[in-house]
């Protein structure tokens, strides 16, 4: 018997409680929920560069972004830049696409559907969904931490047993040397972003700018070492 | 019919036990049997078997509930066919997936000592679902114990097959954790 089947085996065993919960297992979800979620807070564009080619250079040298092409500092400095102005855009109504179709990495625009066309200016859009070519990692998950108010909301939440929703983007693969962009609507002022490496690769360094919508403040920006690793940000409105 | 009046039918040795049997829980452990062995027929009889082996459990057992009890026989049987059927070379259906998936959970060899206990791995991952969150917890086991496919776990919790894929591949990293912190061979 090999491992994984004992491992079934044991999976097997138990208890019966956990059998009888999955087996009569049904999530309902209802779109008008997202009602609840009150007033938009902020629109944040996200940069993700990712990169294995860039790695060396990369670590432990504190650059800010990187792109498809250079993974240099100063690459990413002007990523930041086209990124904020594709905040504000996004804020004044403008599509995901507008705000994010001219500015794609190399990588993302590769003769692939980057899904970027979600509008982003209506509380409960559906997050962007971004297919790019085979590359070695994952932006797994967006969480927007609602911490007051127990939420149900569409199929890209998850509401979880301690007060949280989670929103979740669809797997979206980064070819090593990419930079991509999602278009991200929040409602919630404390975001935490998971990113994980996809299994079997060896993790790298990347680089997330989140940029909030005019009005607001982002603190926390992540950035480091991809392996498992959850980040932390803040959006404020200054008073 | 109720469980108790069905389990009576096995303790008074009342063949309609069988046939109450596979009018209720038949489609349920039906379906485990075909997603283990990939087989219509291979799964036909484990579900044919599992009658037997209740049949032969009760008395004296009064398994409650009823539905995980015979539920677990036809896991276990089809298990068995499976290994039988692969040994024949035969095609497993998805359970060759489920068993790939689950190489990722399994501890380094070097990370553990001592001999397979399947009892003891059993209760570690019982703990290790204690503190999941009802939904994700749900979730593996509908993978991982009923053998269901990623489309179908969406549809079930409403989601997208990638947030399913996403959540599941979390859910094995934790259980490889948990394995490897609780030192467990497998």
């Amino acid at each position: 018997m090999s491992r994984a089947e004992k491992l079934f085996e044991a999976i097997g065993l138990v208890d019966d409680a956990y059998i009888e919960e999955a087996a009569d297992a049904q999530v309902v979800r209802t779109p008008s929920q997202w009602q609840r979620w009150g007033t938009l807070a902020a629109t944040l564009v996200l940069v993700a560069g990712l990169g294995l080619a860039a790695t060396t250079q990369l670590r432990g040298c504190g650059s800010k972004s990187m792109t498809a092409d250079t993974a240099a500092p100063e690459s990413g400095m002007a990523q930041e830049s086209t990124t904020a102005d594709s905040a504000s855009d996004n804020v004044t109504g403008g599509s995901a696409e507008s705000a994010t179709g001219e500015d794609k990495g190399d990588g993302a625009s590769d003769g692939t559907d980057n899904g970027m066309a979600l509008p982003t200016d209506a509380i409960g859009t559906e997050l962007a969904v971004l297919t790019i070519s085979d590359g070695a990692w994952t932006v797994d998950r967006h969480t927007a931490v609602e911490a007051a108010e127990q939420v149900t909301v569409t199929d890209t939440y998850l509401v979880t047993n301690n007060g949280g929703a989670d929103q979740e983007l669809e797997a979206q693969i980064v070819a090593p040397g990419e930079t991509v962009e999602l278009d991200m609507v929040t409602t919630s002022t404390e975001t935490e972003l998971v990113l994980m490496p996809v299994e079997n690769v060896t993790p790298g360094v990347w680089t997330v700018t989140v940029t909030a919508a005019d009005g607001y403040e982002v603190e926390g920006l992540t950035e480091g070492e991809l392996s498992w690793e959850s980040h932390a940000f803040t959006v404020s409105q200054p008073e | 019919m109720e469980d108790e009046a069905i389990i009576d039918l096995y303790w008074q040795r009342d063949e309609e036990a069988l046939r109450q049997s596979d009018k209720k829980y038949g489609a349920f452990c039906r379906q485990i049997a075909l997603r283990i062995v990939g087989i219509l027929e291979d799964a036909e009889e484990c579900v044919n078997d599992t009658w037997l082996r209740a049949w032969e459990a009760m008395p004296p057992s009064r398994p409650c509930p009823l539905r995980a009890f015979l539920g677990r026989i036809t896991r276990n049987l089809s298990l068995d066919r499976y290994r039988a059927g692969r040994a024949q070379k035969r095609g497993g259906g998805t359970m060759d997936v489920l068993l790939e998936e689950l190489t990722h959970c399994l501890p380094s060899t070097e990370s553990v000592e001592g001999q397979y206990d399947a009892n003891e791995t059993a209760a570690v991952i019982n703990r290790f679902l204690a503190e999941l969150p009802p939904e994700k917890r749900q979730m593996f086991l509908r993978r991982y114990w009923f053998g269901d496919s990623v489309e179908e776990i969406a549809g079930r919790f409403a989601m997208r097959p990638g947030t399913v894929k996403s959540s599941l591949h979390r859910l094995r990293q934790r259980l490889r954790e948990t394995l490897e912190k609780e030192g467990v061979a497998v």
